[in-house]
Order: C-alpha cells, then structure tokens, then sequence
C-alpha cells in the first residue's frame, strides 16, 4: 500500500529506527527523513504538484525544537487540498499527556496517535 | 316742743299763737310723732350699733379658727414631705383621720424611692452606652432621611479625622470615592427599602488628611422609630483588612503562577528524560527484529526492560507532581469507555493480548463526574497491576472490572486471579516505596500514588487478597454532578 513514506523528527535516533523498521515492514518502501518540521513543509510546498513526490504517509513527532508539530499541523492547513488529500499524518509521541492526544484529535488530517517507540506491531497496526 | 318742728316753725315764720285750735292741735300731733321717731331713731341706731359689734366679733373668731387650722395643715403636710423623702422612717398616725394619710405617704414613698433608683439606673445606663459609643474604636453617626449628620461620636475623630462637630448637618456621602458612588447609592436604597434591616457596605472616603481611607458601614434604617428617627451608620476602618486582602490575593497569585511553572518545569523534565527512553526502546525493538543470538535476544530483553521501569518511574514521579499540586476539574466521564481505552492501551503496550483476558460490566444509573486525569492514572497503574502479576500457572488469567454508577458515587471492582498478596504484607501495599519483592518490575510508588490520588477525589480503596488465589480491589468514587466544587 504505502510507496512513500515521510518521517518528521528532530531526533537522529528515532529516525534511523524509523527507517529501518518501514524498511523491515516492507523493504520496497521510500522513506523520506526530515529532521525540522519547517523543512516539511518547504518539501510538501514545492512538490505540491508533482504527486509522486509527495509521501503516502507522514509519521509526524510532537516535541520538536523551532516548529513543534502542533505548529507544522496549523501550517499544514494551509497546504494546497491535493497535498492533504494524498497525505495520511500519524503522530508519534512520548506524551502521555492526555491534552496533546485530544489536541490531535482535533485535525481531521490526522489519522493516528501513536506512543514511541515504534515497533513493527504498531507499524502494521498503522498501515 | 320737738327741737326739729321748733326750728322748722321758725324757718316758716309760723307764729304758734295765731295760729286756729285745730292747727295747734295739729301741731302738737306733729310734735308727738316727732318725738316718738325721734325715740325710735335712737334705739334702732343702738342695736345696729350692736349688731354691727357682734358681726365684728364673729368675724374676727372666725379668722382666728381659719388661720389655726389651715397653719396646722400646712404644718401636717410639710411634716408629709419631710417623711416621704425620708427612707427609713415609716410613718404612722394613729388618728383614724390620719390612717388614710399615712397610707397615702407611705405608697408615695415607695413610689419615690422606685422613681430614684430607676432615674439612677437611667443615668448609669446613659453613661455606660454613651461611653462605649465614645470610646470604641468604630464611629457611630446618625443621619437623616435627606443624609444629613445628626448625631456623631467622639470616636469619629479616630476613624476619619473629623470632630461630631465639623461633619453635623453634613451629607454622609460627601468625599465618597468616584469608584464607589454608584455601589453605595445602591446600598442606601436597599437600606431605605429595609427598615430595621442592617445592611453592609464597603467604600473609600476621604478622611481629613486628603487620603482615601476603606470603610465598612453597617447601616440600619430607624427612621420609622421615634427616638431615633434616622439611619444609624457603624463606621469601621477597614484599611488594613483591605491591605491585607490584597496581599493575600497578590500571594495567591504568585502562589498560582510558581506553581504553574514548576508544572511546567516537572513536566518539560519528565519528557526530556523519557525521550531518550522512548528512542532506546526504539532501537531495542529494532534489534529484537533482527536474526540474533537467543542469548543476545535474552541480554536485550533485561536492557528492556530496565528501560522500562525507569520509565515507568518517571511517569509516576509526574503524576504524583501533578496529583498533588493541579486543582481537582471535574467532568463528565463515561466509565466504560475510559476502562475500555485503559485496557486495551496496556495490552497493546505490554504485548500481553493473549495473555490476560478482561471482562467488563457497567451498571451506571446516573452520569458520572470526576477529574478524568486523575482517573485515569488510577485505573491504569491497578489494570497494570493486574495485567503485570497475573499468574501463569493457570489456565487462564482474568480480570473482573464491574462498575456501578448512581447519583451519589461510583463503585469500581477490579478481580484478577493473579499471584495474590501474602497477608503479612498486605497492610503495606499503599505504603511508598513498597514492593513486594526486589523482582517486582514496578517502582513501589503505583498503589502509593492510587491512594493519595484518591485521597484528593475524596474517594476510597479497600483491598482483598489470597496469595496464589487472586485480589479484589473496591474503590469508591464520589459523584461530583451534584457539588461543582
């Protein structure tokens, strides 16, 4: 199902582990790492046309330095209906915070809110 | 012949001697008669001579007895006097004439004496009020229907710095803060609405030293009531109050916001430790992935889960933060869907699906409210509880939520038939820090912290346990749809 995937998170060890288990999930996979939530959304706004560029599926992570993803949610609105249509957002978090996962709740846009760590279960779970 | 007819024959010039027999006749007639009025004259003058002599006599008698007896009344009725204004003396006049005299004199006696010691009461009574009017540190005026000072105390002077004498006649409401004119115009028509009512207000008035000062005011309307027949006004001096007040509220405030940011604080520190937690998980998962070892799978495991119970520990030093310093919101819960969640989280997180089964069964005659994190935190640390110490030599390991709901409370079951707790150890449970034994995978803060969480609620927890049978954990909840507290 998924040929792209996008992972947003500041922290270079979740994105490795992110990326080797999409790649264990299905090794055909393309995985687009980003560490700035600003730098997503740059991405998503200049390949906005071109649809093979855009991923499948964002995992997006919450606490992150500069623009958090609450805030990449907010900007993400503003993106053009082709980008959101083709793009499923899944939230990861430590937070047990009950707030943040109703927050999240709140964006239509947003499918899933998922606790890290990630692990193969909850990949499959996932897609 | 008649002296009177001699001179009056001789005025007339008759000569007797010429005169006819019959006229002399006559004359002698005349001389007779003459002479008997003449008598007669003599002797009625001589009795009214008496008569006039015997009257003066009786009259003079007469005044004599008055003066003797109105001197012996008055004399009576001075001694009267004498003897009502004497106390001790009892007075007694054997006369009957006098009997209901003395009756009378003692009865205004008595009377005399209650009228003294009541006029004395009276005065004391006066001076006493009047000295705590005077003397107590509130000021006491009276006003008028048109608001206008009638009567001040002394202790006016101590309250705003002006003498009875410089505000009579003045409006009360004079030198009135802007701020808080409205508020008592307000007050004094509630108070013209209420006679007899005492009613209390709060304002700033400018006091002799151009300062505004905070009084409290207790007026009562007695305007209706004839000797006083105004409005009486108690005056006090709040500023201090008013000082302290604020204080306190500024203190409050800062109280609020410290304990604001060390939420804050705690709650930034416990996800910046756990972070690195979550991404070690990560990696572990990763490599429990891989074609490894049994021993090397092993070796990851015991990584595991030291990892997680230092996780686990950080959460419950946050939600034992939390527990204590958040104000407690209540909200509407569904019960049933909360436990679902709970059970189905720690299931999917713990891996252990196959491993426990759940039943759940909600009887809810009311809707049900309460702070939900709170809730939430407790539930989660006893399913896990329950999840965690199950027991693997039976066939199946179970746990029993059964949930009743009604206006006033919430009673929750949670049954599992897991390992049980020996009975030596069950009083302390709750305590913190307690764990059964060093291979206990919690920190020892989780049932310490459903107690005091529940402490907060106001509700309760009871517990039932057989070593290798199974426990029963009661807890009790108050319904707060009733009391938005």
């Amino acid at each position: 199902m998924c040929e792209s995937i996008m992972v947003i998170d500041d922290n270079r060890i979740d994105l490795y582990v992110s990326q080797r288990l999409l790649k264990k999930y299905c090794n055909s996979v393309n995985v687009v790492l980003i560490d700035s939530a600003r730098e997503a959304l740059h991405y998503l706004q200049i390949n906005s046309d071109n649809i093979d560029a855009l991923p499948d599926l964002i995992l997006l992570d919450i606490n992150m330095p500069g623009m958090n993803g609450f805030e990449f949610l907010d900007a993400y609105a503003g993106l053009p209906e082709n980008v959101k249509k083709k793009c499923v957002i899944v939230m990861l978090s430590t937070s047990v915070h009950v707030a943040d996962r109703t927050a999240a709740e709140k964006y239509s846009y947003v499918r899933r809110y998922v606790n890290k760590p990630l692990s193969l279960e909850k990949l499959r779970e996932l897609v | 012949m008649n002296k009177l007819l001699e001179r009056q024959i001789a005025k007339h010039q008759v000569d007797p001697e010429g005169l006819s027999p019959e006229l002399r006749s006559l004359l002698e007639t005349i001389d007779h008669s003459y002479n008997h009025f003449e008598k007669d004259r003599v002797l009625l003058e001589r009795s009214i001579d008496i008569s006039s002599r015997e009257l003066q006599e009786i009259n003079a008698s007469l005044k004599r007895e008055n003066e003797e007896g109105t001197r012996a009344l008055y004399e009576q009725l001075k001694e009267s006097l004498r003897l009502i204004n004497q106390e001790d003396e009892q007075v007694i006049y054997e006369h009957p004439d006098y009997k209901a005299l003395s009756e009378l004199i003692e009865s205004l006696k008595k009377e005399t004496q209650k009228r003294k010691i009541a006029e004395l009461e009276l005065q004391h009574s006066e001076y006493r009020f009047r000295s705590l009017i005077e003397n107590a540190s509130d000021a006491v005026i009276i006003v008028n229907e048109q608001l206008e000072v009638i009567y001040a105390s002394d202790s006016l002077q101590r309250v705003i710095g002006y003498t009875p004498g410089e505000v009579m006649g003045l409006n009360c409401f004079s030198e009135l803060h802007p701020e808080d004119v409205q508020k008592m115009e307000h007050s004094l028509q509630e108070v013209l609405r209420n006679p007899g009512k005492t009613i209390r207000g709060e304002y700033r008035r400018k006091n002799r030293g151009e300062v505004y000062v905070w009084l409290e005011s207790s007026a009562t309307n007695l305007i209706h009531v004839a000797p006083v027949g105004g409005i009486v006004v108690n005056l006090r001096d709040i500023s201090d109050r008013k000082k302290a007040e604020s204080a306190l509220k500024a203190f409050n405030e800062e109280l609020r916001k410290s304990n604001s940011e060390l939420d804050r604080f705690v709650y930034s520190v416990s996800h910046d430790l756990r972070a690195p937690l979550a991404s070690m998980l990560g990696v572990i998962s990763l490599i429990e992935s891989e074609e490894i070892d049994d021993s090397i799978r092993e070796e990851i495991d015991l990584l595991k889960q030291s990892i997680n119970r230092l996780d686990g520990f950080i959460t419950d030093i946050l939600n034992y933060s939390r527990n204590t310093r958040l104000e407690v919101k209540p909200r509407k819960i569904c019960l049933k869907k909360m436990l679902t969640e709970i059970t189905d989280n720690l299931q999917y997180m713990t891996g252990e699906y196959e491993k426990v089964e759940v039943e759940l069964e909600v009887d809810a005659r009311a809707t049900f409210h309460s702070d939900p994190t709170r809730l939430r935190v407790v539930f989660n640390n006893l399913i896990s509880n329950a999840i965690r110490y199950c027991d693997p030599t039976k066939t199946q390991c179970r746990v029993k939520l059964r949930v009743s709901v009604d206006e006033h409370e919430a009673r929750i079951i949670l049954a599992d038939n897991g390992i049980g707790i020996e009975a030596e150890n069950q009083s302390r449970i709750f305590d913190m820090f307690y764990r059964v034994s060093n291979k206990s995978i919690g920190s020892g803060l989780g049932l310490y912290i459903v107690k005091e969480t529940l402490d907060k609620l106001n509700g309760s927890i009871q517990m039932k346990s057989t070593y290798a049978k199974g426990s029963v954990f009661l807890i009790t909840l108050p319904n707060s749809n009733n009391n938005k507290t």
